[in-house]
């Protein structure tokens, strides 16, 4: 679960290295939270700052067995996001349904 | 006047700068690992390279085996195939051999 | 006159807080992400956010018309025109 927005700090990519490791172990999916779902945004740039642009490795996702990266509709529209804003295909969810999702994991990692 | 240019590495003997990757680099790189390169490993390391392009990820053994039978077929995404080419820990040798960084997951 | 500074998203309080205390003629920088609050700012021609940020977090075709965008220099700029910085973080 990927919960803050990229580049104030290094928590979204530690959590996508730590998908991209459990992922050889436990089948794995994604949810983009609250302002992890700023993660996803399309055409970061980011040669002013000195942090990564790691978005685009969202993409490999499903080479690695990932098959499903959650988001809320009430995260996006609150942040007047849209889901062709972000830079891969997501499956859109109502935050009433988050409990059950987060019900139907043995194991939640929280970033 | 005629010394080869020093590459950087790790102590695991990675490029520091994957930026400073050349082909020469790569020759050099597979030698220390008593690998010479031919036609077969360059099909390999140009897809591997081309995917960290893509998606900015060194590809672990799995995804390698993965991309290379998509790519290039099933006889070639053999684990044996790959493993005569760039030994037991292909996945490991292939990227440091491109440049790129250590597979997540690789020891 | 005072630069306020934000850098946390509107889901901080960094943002509310700064807002209660502005005062008319104060200026605001969103920067880090604080410019994930360009919405919230849009219409308040005291905001100016910096450039460098809102590139990295994918919003530089986003920015409302009424704020400012300012590079690092700009930045400097701001500094040398207020008599204190208070951030917001």
């Amino acid at each position: 679960m990927q919960s803050r927005a990229p580049h104030g700090s290094l928590f979204g990519q530690e959590g996508l290295d730590a998908i991209l490791m459990g992922s050889a172990f436990a089948t794995c999916a994604v949810l983009m939270h609250g302002d992890g779902v700023y993660q996803l945004i399309r055409d970061q740039r980011s040669s002013g700052t000195s942090t990564r642009d790691y978005s685009v490795s969202y993409g490999a996702l499903g080479d690695y067995g990932v098959e499903t990266v959650f988001c809320v509709q009430e995260d996006l529209t609150e942040r007047r996001l849209v889901v062709d804003d972000l830079v891969i295909p997501v499956t859109v969810i109502d935050r009433a349904a988050v409990a059950s999702l987060l019900n139907d994991y043995n194991t939640i990692l929280d970033f | 006047m005629n010394e080869k240019p020093v590459i950087q590495v790790d102590k695991e003997g990675f490029l520091r700068n994957f930026r400073s990757w050349t082909q020469t680099a790569a020759h050099e790189l597979a030698a220390q690992d008593e690998i010479t390169l031919n036609e077969q490993h360059w099909e390999i390391i140009n897809l591997v390279r081309e995917y960290y392009d893509d998606y900015q990820v060194s590809p672990p053994t799995r995804v390698l085996a993965k991309l290379v039978t998509e790519q290039l077929g099933p006889d070639k995404g053999r684990s044996i195939y790959l493993m005569q080419l760039f030994t037991a820990r292909y996945a490991k040798y292939v990227s440091k051999i491109a440049g790129l960084p250590k597979p997540t997951g690789c020891d | 006159m005072i630069l306020h500074t934000v850098n946390k998203p509107p889901s901080h309080a960094a943002l509310s807080d700064c807002l209660a205390v502005m005062a008319s003629d104060d200026l605001m920088l969103l920067i880090e992400d604080g410019v994930y609050c360009l919405h919230e700012v849009s219409g308040d021609s005291r905001v100016h956010v910096l450039t460098p940020d809102l590139e990295a977090r994918g919003l530089w075709d986003r920015l409302p018309a009424e704020l400012t965008a300012v590079d690092y220099a700009g930045f400097v700029g701001l500094c040398t025109r207020v008599d204190k910085i208070k951030t917001w973080a």
